[in-house]
């Protein structure tokens, strides 16, 4: 377990809790914070020291800060460990996709952007699409920041250029812009939200051939805006307050169009944490075959929701109305 | 200078008169109907989560049959 942060001291946590698990080695190179964190681990927990990824492991995950984890992955692969990441950053997130071909010559499994968005956005995406005979459109957004790297890297997020993809290719737009005011589940409510430097694309697109748009946004306040293209203010807070992401699956079913809502609301660390820790022990379970790609690509998604939803994180349907008698009937 | 004055507050008093007028009659003959009474956020239930909800056949894992980030 790489990283003790507010999203990897709950995963280390959460593992550690689960039989199927041995031993659990928590490292980071916070000293002072794996100090601090290390009174809430139970003996199964111990602390460990170094990049280096040693060979008797059978899964690292990865909750360290944006940007510093493709290289803890790429030390996991050679290590022939299977890997779960967390990251949010777009330039991250195709590093480590671009590990795919290390993944396979090693044999293991590398899961990319297991977290709340994105992570279970991805997961629900698939669960969405069950529903539809073709997708169309897949548009993601979320609320909230978990710990103090998190926010930081949310305050970058929205200053840089998005990625969406449109009409079967990829389009940057500037972070910030395309407002859209998104319904979140209860009680974070509606939200507006915005272009952000979002990694979801990169992971849904693959996993949905055939796919016409997929956007990602993110909720901002206008000093948020105002504030994004110059460095924090001042210090993040420890943790963020309550979260929420949503996915909207636009596509066809029978003979008509439909669209599929689905959301769900947390403490983005924590969320973060079940999402990351649930894929790890299901990776123990049902071993998927070697590669690189996001969650919405994993073997078996109904019994990885299955456990999210069993460690507190439930999904929830928007269930929308009529908004005439002919529409009901 | 007195009289232009006289006519601004005229105007004004008929302008504010016109609006309340509108707004009491949109008030008591509009027909904004019955806010939704039904709809909104719900947890899916566990038969929703099962296999033939979600359906277990997700794409292969790795990449390589969708287009790679821009």
């Amino acid at each position: 377990m790489f990283g003790a942060g507010a999203t990897g001291a709950r995963i280390a946590r959460m593992l550690a809790a689960s039989a199927r698990v041995g031993a659990v080695e928590v490292r980071d190179t916070d000293e002072t914070r794996l100090r601090e964190v290390s009174g809430s681990f139970d003996d199964t927990v111990v602390v460990g020291r170094g990049p280096d990824v040693p060979d008797s492991a059978d899964i690292v995950v990865v909750a360290t800060a944006a940007g510093t984890q493709a290289a803890v992955a790429l030390s996991a692969v050679r290590a022939a460990a299977a890997v779960v990441t967390t990251s949010d950053e777009i330039t991250e997130t195709r590093d480590l996709l671009a590990l795919d071909q290390q993944a396979r010559q090693h044999g293991v499994p590398l899961v990319v952007g297991a977290g709340f968005m994105p992570g279970l956005t991805c997961l629900l995406a698939r669960a969405g699409a069950a529903e539809l005979d073709s997708v169309d459109e897949i548009h993601v957004a979320k609320v909230g920041t978990g710990g103090p790297a998190c926010a930081r890297q949310h305050h970058r997020a929205l200053s840089s250029l998005a990625v969406d993809w449109r009409d079967g290719r990829w389009t940057r737009r500037p972070g910030g812009s395309g407002r859209e005011l998104c319904w979140f589940p209860d009680p974070v409510a509606g939200r507006d939200c915005y272009r952000g430097a979002l990694p979801d694309a990169l992971l849904l697109v693959p996993a949905f051939p055939g796919v016409d748009r997929v956007t990602a946004r993110m909720a901002a306040t206008r000093r948020d805006r105002l504030t994004a293209p110059l460095p924090m203010m001042r210090r993040p807070h420890p943790e963020g307050g309550v979260g929420a992401v949503r996915v909207e699956l636009r596509g066809r079913r029978a003979s008509g169009r439909h669209v599929v809502v689905l959301g769900a609301q947390a403490r983005p660390a924590e969320g973060a944490a079940v999402v990351a820790a649930s894929t790890a022990l299901h990776l123990i379970d049902h071993r998927p075959a070697p590669g690189a790609a996001g969650l919405a690509s994993i073997p078996g998604p109904d019994r990885l929701l299955r456990q999210v939803a069993a460690r507190r994180l439930r999904p929830c349907r928007f269930e929308g109305f009529a908004l005439s008698r002919d529409a009901a009937t | 200078m007195a009289a232009g004055f006289i006519t601004l507050i005229r105007r004004t008093f008929v302008a504010v008169m016109v609006g309340m007028a509108v707004a009491a009659a949109i008030r008591v003959r509009g027909r904004g109907g019955v806010p939704p009474q039904t709809g909104g956020w719900r947890e899916l239930r566990d038969d929703e989560l099962e296999a033939g909800r979600i359906g277990s056949d997700a794409a292969p894992f790795g990449r390589g049959r969708g287009p790679s980030g821009p």
